[in-house]
């Protein structure tokens, strides 16, 4: 079997006396790619920049396409790593078009050079613009700029920091299928930070969730949004009811009934909205509110155990009861 | 807690403190602000370590009167022009405002003493304007050789300081409060007061502070039209008297008034490179003038630029029409003014760069190089000669070392000028352009070459040009530093006039305005101020 794309072991990262990551070990697959999850100050973009090498790790050994870069002793320098980092800001330099800006990274003939950079931009769409400066483009056309440029000298590794924050959300789809698709297209593996977990899931194969520095579930998408570890992980993936339990004997009382537990003392039962539904008998309380959500309405239902939200087929009032789906509530660590 | 790690992962905070750059920075930085420092406390010393005092303390007030008098015409006459002449322009449409909002920063290419030889010239008994009032039939007995006629000149030379700072404090984000006003039905006077008065205020007095600058500095100007400044008293101190001491006592309150500007200059400004640069195309909507109130505009502007620039220079260049020039001598000073232009230039740039670079860490390196910028010419000429002499006594005679000290005079005045525009470039160079030349397979020596150097050589390109234009126009460090019979073109232009040659005169100036005029209309285009 090939050998991991990234490999972490033990990587840890402090800055004064605070561990921004904190002991991470995790691998990436040639050819896949991964969302770093978490909220802000979690330690995504360090450890993206650990992995760039614009970042050296205090403790633990990184390793690229089985090879060890980063440890005890070990200093690969950032420019010898064949790792693309797309920059949060873009990072475009000023004072070259966008043909020269992608261009830059690449070896070889000025006449080489130049058609492969041209190539890039026409497979980004924007062949047209090659002769522009960075100010001179809107930012869906920057964007694109810096993902070629990135992309160009053809890395096993792509990094993107946010990449798509500054976009609005119609520039943020069409420019999220092209990523996707320029990824699949290279087979490079991929490692993308954000905070979005709607705009991550459907383009990545791993979710890695990272809190205070720590790594605290990594797995495919379904499986982190249906069996979040933590209330963090539950709240990141979507919205979810979180109500305070507590277990006893291996097992909680939830409004929904018993559900076993690994752990004692007290937890948080969750609970997607889309998985409470209406029904005849069941935990009964009255709508507060409902709210239209597109294609369908949230309805947030006060209960005797607080009030929750319930993903309903339309405008909804009165009293109701509530029933879960079996396996949809979960016991997480209070 | 989420506070910290965000600030903790957000960048610069773990990262400068491993790549710290050498500390070989911050001593140049040093190294630079002390060059500007150097001659201030040369004057200090001097002034305050003599016992050989060889004036009279009259003397000194009678002088810093007129200095202050001076002040006092010129300060509300520079605002007040300088401040109109932007608001027009930069809210209004009318007949020659595309024209006129260049036009009216070039009387900055020339140098106050063209305007003062220009004006004489015209002005003074035996004058075209004399004989053409008696043959109108009209007496006039008035004199542009009085603290009256330099207070205009100055005025006429130094407005456009004013100028170009309210013009570009009317871009950008008060673009969008003017627009604000006009449509809660603000008039276009209460426009003004209300709000274009508070909103260019700060903009008004850093101009102003600037423009009093300058009017404290000149020496050229004033000393052509008899008046005698505290400026012009350090210089014949110098040069009747022979005595740095009574120099140095004389540049003592000049130095504490450049300090005082200085100060208040500082308070006001709010980078306006910078700002001038990104504000660019969001300018206020221009409102058309109609009518009489478009005639008033047009002839308000259209006659600050006869008086400030076309009819100064246009007289001089018709009465050097008369004289044929002494093409070898304004071929020899030209290329002294040439090669001190470029050197200066060249070292100014040099110490510049070295305070942009460490000035983040070290901000005092700035304002000390600022303080050489408010300082006058002469004074910093007179605190040179103090550890020159005490560093070298052969000093006197050597010419190397007059020119080279000469290239000091002018570095240590002018790098805060040089240094705006080079701060201003490196602040849009951010740490992750570096970075992504480093992943894009750069090494450290590659990526300052192929990134940061490219980015920084406009800029530099600007500061050098701001420099060697300053040069070209100044007189008075280069007067008393100079090694003997060493003229620049300012100096021949200096000698003429003392001579009351003033068509001989009007050719050396006529070629350094060949030289700054493109030079400042280029600069005034690139950049909101030019200062100097």
């Amino acid at each position: 079997m090939a050998e991991p794309a990234i490999t972490l072991d033990r990587i840890t990262r402090r800055f004064g006396d605070r561990a921004a990551v904190d002991d991470v070990s995790l691998s990436l697959a040639e050819g896949r790619i991964l969302a770093l999850l978490g909220p802000s100050g979690g330690g995504k973009t360090t450890l993206l920049r650990l992995i760039a090498g614009l970042e050296a790790p205090d403790a633990g050994t990184l390793s690229i396409a089985g090879r060890p870069v980063a440890g005890p002793g070990l200093w690969m320098p950032v420019e010898q790593r064949g790792v693309a980092l797309v920059f949060q800001d873009l990072a475009l330099f000023p004072h070259m078009t966008a043909l020269q800006n992608v261009a830059f990274g690449l070896k070889g003939a000025t006449s080489d050079r130049r058609a492969r950079a041209l190539a890039w931009l026409d497979r980004v769409g924007l062949a047209d613009l090659a002769h522009r400066h960075p100010h001179a483009l809107s930012g869906g056309e920057q964007q694109r700029v810096a993902l070629a440029r990135a992309l160009a000298p053809e890395p096993r590794v792509v990094l993107f920091d946010e990449p798509f924050s500054a976009l609005d959300a119609h520039l943020r789809q069409s420019v999220r299928d092209d990523v996707a698709r320029l990824l699949r297209d290279s087979g490079a593996s991929a490692v993308i930070v954000t905070h979005d977990a709607q705009e991550a899931m459907g383009m990545v194969d791993a979710l890695a969730i990272l809190e205070g520095g720590r790594l605290i579930q990594m797995d495919t998408p379904q499986a982190v949004y249906d069996h979040p570890i933590t209330a963090t992980a539950a709240r990141l993936l979507g919205p979810v009811n979180l109500l305070p339990g507590q277990a006893e004997g291996g097992a909680v009382e939830t409004p929904f009934g018993r559900v076993a537990s690994a752990q004692e003392g007290p937890v948080q039962i969750a609970v997607r909205p889309e998985r409470l539904h209406l029904a005849q008998a069941g935990l009964a309380g009255h709508v507060a509110g409902c709210a239209f959500a597109g294609d369908c309405w949230i309805a947030t239902v006060e209960t005797t155990a607080g009030p929750l939200r319930v993903r309903v087929s339309g405008p909804t009032q009165g009293q109701v009861h509530l029933v879960a789906e079996p396996g949809a509530v979960r016991v997480l660590p209070g | 807690m989420a506070l910290t790690a965000t600030s903790l992962e957000s960048s610069s905070g773990g990262r400068s403190r491993k790549r710290r750059p050498p500390s070989l920075l911050h001593v140049l930085a040093l190294a630079a602000a002390l060059i500007a420092l150097v001659p201030l406390i040369g004057v200090i010393a001097a002034a305050l370590g003599s016992t050989d005092a060889r004036f009279a303390p009259s003397d000194l007030v009678r002088y810093g009167l007129t200095s202050l008098g001076l002040l006092a015409l010129v300060l509300p006459s520079v605002s007040i022009l300088g401040s109109a002449a932007a608001w027009l322009v930069s809210l209004y449409r009318f007949p020659g405002r595309d024209l006129f909002t260049w036009m009216l920063a070039m009387p900055l290419a020339l140098p106050a003493f063209a305007l003062a030889y220009g004006y004489a010239d015209l002005l003074d008994v035996g004058g075209p304007f004399r004989l053409w009032l008696r043959d109108a039939g009209l007496g006039w007995s008035g004199s542009i050789r009085t603290l009256w006629g330099a207070g205009l000149i100055l005025t006429l030379a130094f407005y456009p300081y004013v100028y170009l700072t309210v013009r570009s404090a009317l871009t950008a984000p008060a673009a969008r409060t003017i627009e604000a006003a006009r449509l809660l039905g603000a008039s276009p006077v209460g426009l003004a007061m209300r709000v274009g008065l508070p909103l260019a205020r700060p903009a008004i007095a850093a101009g102003a502070a600037l423009a009093a600058m300058e009017t404290l500095a000149d020496y050229g100007a004033v000393q052509f039209l008899g008046v005698q400044t505290l400026t012009t008293g350090v210089v014949r101190a110098w040069f009747v008297l022979g005595s740095v001491e009574t120099a140095a006592r004389l540049a003592l309150p000049l130095l504490a008034l450049a300090a005082v500007l200085l100060w208040l200059e500082r308070q006001n400004r709010a980078g306006r490179y910078a700002e001038s640069a990104r504000s660019q195309g969001r300018r206020i909507a221009l409102v058309q003038l109609k009518g009489p109130a478009a005639s008033l505009a047009t002839a308000f502007c259209g006659l600050i630029i006869l008086l400030g620039l076309v009819i100064p220079l246009g007289w001089l260049t018709v009465s050097a029409l008369d004289v044929a020039p002494e093409i070898g001598r304004i071929a020899g000073a030209a290329r002294n003014s040439f090669g001190l232009g470029l050197a200066g230039a060249a070292a100014t740039l040099v110490l510049a760069a070295a305070i942009a670079l460490g000035a983040p860490r070290i901000p005092v390196t700035a304002r000390l190089a600022s303080l050489g910028y408010a300082t006058p010419g002469a004074v910093m000429a007179i605190g040179l000669l103090v550890p020159a002499a005490a560093v070298w006594s052969g000093f006197a005679g050597s010419t190397l070392a007059a020119l080279g000290l000469l290239v000091f005079a002018y570095a240590a005045r002018l790098m805060a000028a040089a240094v705006e525009p080079l701060e201003a470039g490196l602040a849009r160079i951010t740490p992750t352009m570096g970075e992504a030349a480093r992943l894009l397979g750069r090494n450290e020596v590659a990526t300052a070459w192929s990134v940061q150097l490219p980015m920084i050589v406009g800029p530099a390109l600007t500061a050098a040009l701001i420099v060697f234009v300053d040069i070209l126009k100044e007189l008075p460090a280069t007067l008393i530093l100079r090694p003997f019979n060493f003229d620049t073109l300012a100096v021949m232009a200096d000698n003429y006039a003392r001579d009351e040659r003033l068509a001989n005169a009007g050719w050396p100036v006529l070629v350094i305005v060949l030289l700054t005029l493109p030079a400042t209309w280029w600069l005034t285009g690139r950049i909101g101020a030019v200062r100097g």
